[in-house]
C-alpha cells in the first residue's frame, strides 16, 4: 500500500489549533504521512485539508494534482465552500466536520479519499 | 532582466521559470494577482509576463460576492496591465492559452493579437500564447516578441 501525503492548513483562533492537532493524530495513525509544506522539492501533497476558501484557492494554483478538501464547522460556511469547490471539479471537495446534510463526516471522507489516492499511486508504480 | 511571471497554472509557471532562467533572466513566478501587484510596488521589474484569465481572489469581496465570484475565472490580465504599467514596468505581455471558441474574453483577444500597444508609457502586447510541444506556454518566444522591434 502506497503512503499518502497529507498537508493540513487549518486556521484556528485557539493557539494550539486543536482541530489540526486531532486531524494530524488521526490521519498519521491511520497511515498518512504529514507534510510540513504543500510542495516539498518535486513532491506535492496528495491531499490538503483546509478550512479557508482563500487558502484552498491559493493551494489549487500552487499544485497540479493535489486533492484539496475544504472542511467546514458551521452550516453558514457550507455554501461558500461548496461554491468555490464546484469551480474546480476533480480537484476540490467539501465536507462538514459533522454536518448532518453530508453523506459522511470528515474522517471517513478523508479515509476514502486517502484510499483512492493510494490506489492511484499504486497504479503509477 | 528581472521578470515577473504571473499565471495560475503550475505547469505554465514551471515551464516559464525553466525557460526564462535558461535564457539568463531572473524570474519571480507567482500565482496570485494581488501578491503580484504588491511585489511590483515593492521592487522593480523590467518585464511582466501575465496570464489573461485567472481565478478571482477575495480582495474586498463580501460574503455574498465570495460565494458568487471566489475562484471564478476573470479577465485579470487587462487591469494588471494598467496597474503594472502604472507601477513602472516598461514591457508587459498578456498571453492566454484559452481557445477563442471557449471564452468570450479570449475571443476579444483576437482584436489585439500580434499588435503592440502603449499603456502608461509601457510597451504592451496582448494575445494568444505561443505554445511548446508539451502543452505549456512558450514564454521564451513571448518574451522575444515583446523585446523585438
Amino acid at each position: 500500500m502506497q503512503k499518502v501525503n497529507l498537508f493540513l492548513s487549518i486556521d484556528s483562533r485557539e493557539k494550539n489549533n486543536p482541530i489540526q492537532m486531532a486531524l494530524h493524530q488521526v490521519m498519521t495513525h491511520l497511515g498518512c504521512d504529514a507534510m510540513e509544506q504543500v510542495v516539498q522539492g518535486d513532491m506535492e501533497a496528495d491531499i490538503v485539508v483546509t478550512n479557508d476558501t482563500a487558502t484552498a484557492l491559493r493551494l489549487v494554483k500552487e499544485t497540479e494534482k493535489t486533492a484539496i478538501v475544504i472542511m467546514y464547522l458551521y452550516p453558514k460556511e457550507r455554501e461558500e465552500a461548496k461554491a468555490v469547490a464546484e469551480r474546480f471539479p476533480g480537484r476540490m471537495s467539501t465536507v462538514g466536520i459533522c454536518d448532518p446534510n453530508d453523506d459522511m463526516s470528515l474522517v471517513p471522507f478523508l479515509l476514502r479519499l486517502a484510499a483512492q489516492k493510494a490506489k492511484e499511486k499504486e497504479v503509477k508504480v | 532582466m528581472k521578470i515577473l511571471l504571473l499565471d495560475d497554472s503550475p505547469k505554465h509557471r514551471k515551464a516559464g521559470v525553466k525557460q526564462l532562467q535558461e535564457l539568463g533572466h531572473e524570474v519571480v513566478a507567482l500565482c496570485e494577482y494581488v501578491e503580484a501587484c504588491k511585489l511590483a510596488s515593492e521592487q522593480p521589474f523590467e518585464v511582466a509576463l501575465l496570464d489573461l484569465l485567472m481565478p478571482a481572489e477575495q480582495l474586498q469581496l463580501g460574503p455574498d460576492a465570495r460565494k458568487e465570484w471566489l475562484g471564478r475565472e476573470i479577465s485579470v490580465g487587462f487591469p494588471m496591465v494598467l496597474e503594472l504599467s502604472r507601477l513602472g514596468i516598461k514591457k508587459i505581455a498578456v498571453a492566454t492559452d484559452t481557445n477563442h471558441h471557449s471564452h468570450p474574453m479570449s475571443a476579444i483577444v483576437d482584436w489585439f493579437d500580434g499588435k503592440v500597444h502603449s499603456v502608461n508609457g509601457a510597451k504592451v502586447m496582448i494575445g494568444h500564447s505561443p505554445m511548446q510541444s508539451d502543452g505549456t506556454k512558450d514564454w521564451g518566444k513571448l518574451l522575444a516578441s515583446l523585446l523585438a522591434e
